[in-house]
């Protein structure tokens, strides 16, 4: 229990420090990061003691994001309602030449050949990392959903598709011959 | 506010991931949407279950005995029905103080739940029609199993991306930490929520798709690394992931000596808790017992200890204590769903998961509503793409309002065609009214369903039902359902109104 009420305390302290750190004197600001950083790992040791660390760290984590969130909300700068566009200080997505080839190439990217080259290269890591079989199957199982989703993010963002088109075929070769040909 | 320490992202790079990020988020937008909302009611699923049974005796502990006696219950039962495939008992747990007992045949659909007495007797049939409903959205999405489970695997993949572009698309992400501005311009509150929302949530942001599109794509994925690092041997792949397996066989056995079993393994782990005991095949010579033992401290809550038919233990899957690829393996549901650590700090992870699953829906809704802002500040409106995602978003929750309102009235009606008609109909106020009247509706008709689905759950178990769990559930309920009248701002109108008419009649009067 002491633990845990030292933990949610300095999880606490540390977002303090760091809200400090963020609209604070700049000289103070290199020392509120640091200490807020401190705290914030201090909380997870806490918290990691107190109820074992498998559970007790991702608990510091999502207590700090929701604590986090807390933080946000009571720092709200309620203005006036604007109905009309002011100079805002945002930056737009790019404008892109719509042609039906690029959009095709675009979805193939991101969904098939990316993919494609997440599995090759699972599997490459699979096959060629000395592990135990199922430390093999578990690193494959998460490389691939990850790689897959930044091959989707990246292929639907670069502007230069045929780029992106010449690096998944680039991993998925490279990939496919680390797995199976070496 | 501080400057920041980082280098300076050039705006054309913060532009081509924004393009990409908006492109994701308005292709999924509507599966992402439907199960991340449905994914935060399911961190509820065990409270869900104790509100759709409240009677159910309440369980605390059990004595060996009962266990065997609610296991052989159970094979009774299913051999009755016709099957010897599956019988497990569930024991009470934290926040989960019931007993109970199912026979499932999972060729041929057969699947059942019994309540039990502490003493193993069935106390009555478990209902599940809301909470079975709510798994099979958010698992399957109600398409066929194999393929839902790929689909739901690929809208974790899609929602992880988003996050990757939506990070990179973020260059002051430590300049703005703490910034909200509430009011202003409609683009800038919406984008500020959803980036805070985004940002603080991160790690959840994270793991969650990313948990998710692992279990979901698990069998896809296995089947390639089976073929490619197995050889093909799917068996083996299986074997490695689920722990060893028992061959088939149909020649009669007899059951072995559960309590025998049960007894040994709690001695060699006397800080562990049996959570759930199931035989397969039962009476055959291919049966096996399976044994979950849960350890408090483990992420990975159980692990299984697998048994052949004469009750030689074969092995175990090796989530508590085997390498690191069983514990992340038995890591992924417990971290998808918030199901870790126990007593109260088990109830803040639950509430701290239904918050930030709550906020990713949000950012879900409120990236589309960016898009449309966006749309309208640049004289390009789209008002009928407005009214229609009103209606994805609203309808949802009139759906399952809906659900929950024929599961506990029990009348015989479809629930999926229902689910679909509800949801269908969320559309149609849109061809008349404007976006604002079909918000409000919808949120109206939302609080009035909640309302309908609590005093339906009074009717039905009285208004203080035995398992006090589901009171606090209709309290919440009721709470929701307040909040949305008062969102709705039709209240807070009419109060304005009757201040105003107040003051006026004071000024005449002076």
């Amino acid at each position: 229990m002491v633990g845990t009420i030292a933990g949610l305390s300095a999880t606490l302290a540390g977002l303090a420090s760091l809200r400090l750190a963020w609209a604070g004197v700049p000289a103070r600001r290199p020392w509120f990061i640091l200490g807020g950083w401190f705290l914030l790992a201090a909380a997870s040791l806490a918290f990691a003691l107190a109820i074992g660390a498998e559970t007790g760290i991702p608990f510091a984590i999502i207590l700090l994001s929701v604590a986090g969130l807390g933080f946000v909300l009571a720092n709200r700068d309620v203005r006036p309602r604007k109905e009309t566009r002011q100079r805002e200080d945002v930056i737009d997505p790019s404008d892109r030449r719509s042609r039906w080839w690029r959009g095709t190439l675009r979805v193939l990217l991101a969904g098939p050949l990316s993919g494609m080259a997440a599995i090759l290269f699972g599997v490459a890591l699979a096959k060629q990392l000395p592990l135990e079989d199922v430390d093999a199957v578990a690193i494959g199982g998460l490389t691939v959903p990850l790689l897959w989703a930044g091959g989707m993010a990246w292929t639907l963002s670069d502007d230069r598709i045929l780029r992106a088109l010449a690096v998944v075929i680039f991993v998925s070769g490279a990939s496919y011959a680390l797995a199976f040909l070496v | 506010m501080a400057r920041t320490i980082w280098p300076k992202v050039p705006s054309s790079f913060v532009s081509s991931m924004l393009a990409g990020h908006s492109a994701l988020g308005l292709l999924f937008a509507a599966l992402i949407y439907i199960v991340c909302l449905s994914g935060t009611v399911l961190v509820l699923a065990h409270e869900i279950d104790r509100w759709e049974n409240p009677n159910a005796p309440v369980v605390r502990t059990v004595e060996t005995g009962a266990l065997v006696k609610a296991l052989d219950t159970g094979m009774a039962k299913a051999e009755a029905a016709g099957t010897h495939d599956y019988v497990s008992v569930t024991t009470p747990a934290d926040g989960h103080p019931n007993l109970s007992v199912r026979f499932a045949d999972f060729r041929n659909g057969i699947d059942e739940t019994f309540a039990l007495t502490a003493a193993g007797e069935i106390a009555g049939q478990r209902r599940d029609g809301f909470g079975h409903f709510m798994e099979h959205l958010h698992f399957y999405l109600h398409l066929p199993q194999t393929v839902g489970l790929f689909v739901v695997g690929l809208i974790g993949v899609a929602l992880l991306s988003s996050v990757w572009s939506g990070l990179f698309s973020h260059p002051r992400i430590f300049r703005d930490a703490f910034r909200f501005r509430r009011g202003g311009t409609k683009r800038l509150e919406e984008a500020d929520l959803h980036n805070r929302l985004s940002v603080w949530g991160l790690p959840f942001h994270i793991v969650v798709p990313l948990s998710g599109a692992v279990l979901g794509l698990s069998t896809f994925v296995l089947g390639i690394l089976a073929m490619a690092a197995f050889d093909g041997d799917m068996g083996r792949a299986r074997e490695v992931v689920g722990g060893p397996a028992v061959p088939h066989s149909d020649t009669p056995a007899p059951i072995p000596g559960i309590a025998t079993i049960i007894d040994g393994l709690l001695a060699r782990h006397p800080d562990a808790r049996l959570a759930r005991l199931a035989i397969r095949d039962f009476g055959t010579e291919g049966q096996s017992v399976q044994v979950d033992l849960a350890t408090a401290r483990d992420l990975t809550i159980t692990d299984r200890y697998i048994f052949d038919g004469e009750g030689t233990f074969l092995g175990a899957r090796g989530f508590a204590d085997g390498s690191l690829g069983n514990q992340v393996i038995g890591s992924l549901g417990p971290l998808h769903f918030g199901w870790f650590s126990k007593g109260w700090i088990a109830g803040l992870i639950k509430a701290a998961y239904v918050l930030l699953g709550l906020a990713l829906t949000f950012i879900t809704s409120s990236g589309v509503a960016i898009w449309i802002a966006r749309r309208r500040d640049r004289g390009k409106p789209v008002p009928g793409w407005e009214k229609a995602w009103t209606a994805t978003v609203w309808g949802q929750p009139v759906s399952y309002a809906a659900i929950a309102l024929i599961s506990l009235t029990g009348l015989p009606l479809p629930a999926l065609g229902i689910y679909l008609a509800v949801c269908a109909a969320a559309f149609l106020p849109a061809l008349v009214a404007s976006n604002l009247i079909l918000s409000r509706s919808l949120r109206l008709v939302t609080a009035i369903m909640l309302v309908a689905a609590v005093a339906a759950h009074a009717i039905r178990f009285g208004p203080l039902p035995h398992d006090p769990a589901a009171t606090l559930l209709n309290v919440g309920l009721l709470a929701i359902s307040a909040s949305l009248i008062t969102s709705i701002g039709w209240l807070r109108q009419l109060a304005a109104g009757s201040r105003n008419e107040t003051s006026q009649a004071r000024n005449l009067a002076e």
